[in-house]
């Protein structure tokens, strides 16, 4: 917003021309030279402020438009600047066409170019030659000596060796190119030879640095091979890629489970090296105490525990060794059902598997033990002891909730005899009443 | 804009001649100067001289160049302008040049009316089709040197110079002109001649098919300068004008005059479907009006899609049979499949590089949809690899991609000792060119 809109705004009348250019052009020079980075600059800046404010109320400026401005500079006042007059009056700068000769031409052909300072010389930014690329260039002695192929004659070469330094070994270009009359060569050999020969030249001139040879290896097989299996991969079809892409993620999957498998079982072998130490402990303890029972107690479970364990590593590596082939996609899953199913970690007492009472019941199922002679847990907790155990913790539980079940239902029908029976009576009473 | 780019302007002139245009212009701007019709209008000096000794005139040898016999006619303000007996004629037939006499007449309406420069101070860049005959390139370099004078020259490939105007070295180009559709890999600044495949399926063809489908429904455009004074009249209702008498009317002009009305037809109507071309979905797009010269207006449906599902479908169930065929479409194959024979055709290494670097060109790939449906046709013949598709959103840039290479090449500074001088001419003969422009 120009300070001309604000003066009409509130109606202030326009103050002398003046007024408004000079200060600001005396001030606005030395605010841009601000350098920034020295310290001197917040006093040279609180300067210029005060000049500001001296010489707007200097310049008689009415005091509302002075509160507008006033203090310090006001953020958003810019002056206003306008397109730049051409100065007219310096003299139109010079332009000449001038000949120049490009340095990497050989045959001096000049061209013209529009220069602007004749003083200077041409410029020759941008005027890079080529590079020409470097070539071994056999003789024809050594050629006959070390290079004679039965495949290649020596017309052949030279041809492939110009192309070569026509194109600036552009192998792709050399083998779009080349036309020899009779013979049909792949770009293999076409690399093949000219890397050749480029290689017995330097193992065969005294002069040459023999570690120039390593940059002309060139196996022609493997090239073979490796553009042969390029153009099978160029030739897949959709489902192919779609496919192949489906295992890959499948591989994936399945690596990162072995990981996983791998870490827990590492975690498992240490706590049970861990708890091997420390029975290997208490046994020493128990057996100085003298008292055995419970140590078998414990060490019992102990091996247990990788029997429980070996189901699912069976069924691990029936699915890598199924990798690649689409039975994975099948297989997959039950190793994951496995897992879900997998006890946790570190050493259990096969007791402590046998399922849980619910809490309400605890009381009345130990009774029952009790009446039976038994503990709260089998006392030898075998495989079939403790299956018949859980069968009888069952039926226990179930002929408790039966009685229950039996007494509740006694209970009700008592109480719906009594109702009937009232009813009854009620009824008697009332058909009784009616007859009155 | 020198600066920018590393450039180093040497006052070149690039000149561009394709069938449909003629662009011409100073190497370092961004569009050419003059773009003109390569199309000429040819009046006989004498109307008592007979259609053989016409022929004869036109055979006569180039060095006898110096007189021509009738009256040439060029620009886009002189052809369409009716004369009585001028014939329309093009000097180029599947993108060689063909007349030599009006190619000079259409070199000297660039250089001299048009750009209104003197060539002998001028370096020259002529740009030529991928699959120019050595004999064509050195006619080419004689009529710069010996006729024009210039201190120096350079031909170079169309395919090329698109590539340079996108700044890509190494890309596939695909050019849909007006006459030829060409597929041409570059490699590093240079055409792999291996891998160029060119069919004659393109903008012409397109608009022979839109004049027959035109017949079959009974339409007969009335060309612009037949019409006086036309009157409004409803959607399919036949025409109302005045149309003019214009007595001995050559075949040809009033064939280009016709042209010229199917081509706005074409441009404003025709639309590529961007999917698997069906009937029965394009018959729910929003159907096109288009007024012709006379007034006479209608709009087209399903139809506007036909004529140009050509380009990928060059089969019977598109391509009306002409009476009298300018062109054999039986050996033609979609636009898709030439891309995919000239892809392998490159070696399985640059490939990649190719794909990813499809450049579109040609004012015939500008129907609405044809990118998309390139995409959509091209990606799945090569499922591995990734496609990705330049075409300039400008319009210029796409018609005149290869006039924009060559202002780009000619004035970078690397480019200068490129250039054919006179000397080196006058040293090695015409035979230079095939050696110093590859």
């Amino acid at each position: 917003m120009a300070t001309s809109d604000v003066r009409d705004i509130l109606q202030i009348s326009r103050p002398a021309p003046s007024a408004e250019g000079t200060p600001k052009k005396s001030t606005k020079p030395e605010k841009e030279k601000k350098p920034g980075l020295c310290y001197f600059d917040k006093e040279v800046t609180t300067a210029t402020s005060n000049s500001y404010y001296v010489t707007f109320v200097d310049k008689g400026i009415s005091r509302e438009l002075f509160q507008l401005i006033g203090g310090a500079p006001p953020v958003a006042f810019t002056k206003p600047t306008y397109k730049q007059k051409p100065n007219l009056r310096l003299k139109a700068a010079h332009w000449e066409l001038r000949e120049f000769v490009h340095p990497g031409r050989t045959d001096q052909l000049a061209l013209l170019r529009w220069t602007k300072d004749i003083n200077s010389n041409i410029t020759e930014d941008g005027l890079q030659e080529f590079q020409n690329l470097e070539v071994v260039q056999y003789t024809d002695e050594e050629y006959h000596k070390h290079l004679l192929d039965r495949d290649w004659t020596k017309e052949e070469t030279d041809y492939l060796f110009d192309l070569y330094k026509r194109y600036d070994g552009r192998f792709m270009i050399i083998y779009d190119r080349y036309e020899c009359p009779g013979k049909r060569r792949t770009m293999e050999d076409l690399k093949d030879r000219f890397y050749f020969v480029q290689r017995k030249i330097i193992q065969q001139r005294p002069g040459q640095d023999k570690a120039e040879i390593a940059k002309y290896n060139y196996d022609k097989n493997r090239e073979v091979d490796r553009k042969r299996n390029l153009c099978m991969l160029f030739t897949r079809t959709p489902d192919q890629i779609k496919e192949e892409e489906s295992l890959l993620e499948e591989y994936e999957r399945i690596e990162q489970n072995e990981k996983k498998f791998a870490k827990e079982r590492e975690a498992l072998i240490k706590s049970l090296a861990f708890q091997d130490i420390s029975t290997a402990v208490k046994r020493k303890r128990s057996m100085t105490n003298g008292s055995s029972a419970p140590a078998t107690e414990i060490v019992t479970p102990v091996i247990s525990v990788p029997a429980s364990e070996s189901l699912p590593k069976k069924s691990r590596r029936a699915s890598a060794s199924s990798v690649g082939t689409s039975a994975v996609v099948e297989a997959h899953p039950p190793v994951e059902h496995v897992r879900r199913e997998k006890l946790p970690p570190g050493v259990i007492v096969r007791s402590q598997k046998i399922p849980q009472v619910k809490q309400g019941a605890i009381t009345k199922v130990s009774k029952y033990l009790q009446e039976a002679g038994l503990g709260i847990r089998p006392s030898m907790p075998t495989e079939n002891v403790c299956a018949k155990w859980i069968e009888l913790q069952k039926a226990i539980v179930s002929l408790h909730d039966l009685k229950r079940h039996v007494e509740k239902q006694e209970h009700e029908l008592k109480t719906k005899k009594q109702l009937l029976e009232k009813a009854k009576a009620a009824t008697g009473g009332s058909s009784s009443n009616q007859n009155w | 804009m020198a600066a920018t780019f590393g450039g180093y302007e040497v006052t070149a002139l690039v000149l561009d001649v394709g069938t449909a245009w003629t662009r011409a212009g100073y190497a370092g701007e961004d569009c050419p100067k003059a773009v003109f019709p390569t199309h000429y209008g040819y009046l006989p000096e004498e109307e008592s001289e007979d259609k053989a000794s016409d022929n004869q005139a036109a055979d006569t040898d180039v060095s006898n160049i110096k007189k021509p016999k009738g009256k040439y006619y060029i620009g886009d303000g002189e052809i369409n302008l009716w004369r009585p007996n001028m014939e329309v004629k093009n000097p180029l037939n599947d993108g060689l040049v063909e007349d030599w006499d009006a190619l000079e007449q259409i070199w000297d309406s660039a250089l001299k009316s048009r750009l209104h420069v003197d060539p002998r101070e001028h370096p020259l860049l002529v740009t030529e089709v991928a699959w120019n005959t050595r004999e064509h390139r050195e006619k080419l370099i004689e009529l710069a040197f010996e006729k024009y004078e210039t201190p120096a020259f350079y031909l170079a490939k169309n395919p090329v110079l698109t590539a340079y105007a996108s700044g890509r070295p190494t890309a596939m180009i695909l050019d849909c002109g007006a006459a030829v559709t060409s597929v041409t890999p570059v490699y590093d600044g240079f055409v792999l001649k291996k891998g160029i495949i060119k069919q004659p399926i393109a903008g012409d063809f397109i608009n022979e098919q839109i004049r027959l489908q035109f017949e079959q429904l009974n339409l007969s455009p009335v060309p612009q300068y037949m019409v006086e004074k036309k009157n409004y009249v409803d959607p399919d209702l036949p025409a109302n004008a005045i149309l003019r008498n214009r007595p001995n009317t050559t075949a040809s002009f009033h064939k280009y005059m016709l042209t010229k009305v199917i081509h706005e037809y074409k441009e404003s109507v025709c639309q590529l479907y961007e999917s698997n071309y069906n009937e029965q979905i394009i018959s729910s797009r929003p159907m096109k009006t288009f007024e012709f010269p006379d007034g006479y207006n209608t709009s087209f449906g399903t139809i506007r899609f036909r004529a140009p599902e050509i380009l990928f479908q060059p089969s019977s169930e598109f391509i009306i049979p002409s009476p009298e065929p300018t062109v054999d479409t039986s050996a033609c194959v979609g636009i898709q499949h030439m891309i995919f024979n000239s892809l392998v055709t490159c070696d399985i290494d640059a490939r990649p590089a190719m794909m990813s670097n499809l450049i579109v060109t040609g004012g015939s790939t500008l129907f609405p949809g044809f990118v998309d449906r390139l995409y959509h046709e091209v990606a799945p013949k090569v499922p591995g690899m990734k496609v990705r598709i330049h075409a300039p959103g400008n319009i210029m840039e796409r018609k005149c991609s290869s006039w924009l290479g060559g202002s780009i090449l000619a004035s970078l500074g690397t480019f200068h000792q490129l250039w054919i001088s006179r000397k080196e001419y006058q040293e090695h003969g015409k035979i230079i060119v095939e050696k110093k422009c590859d």
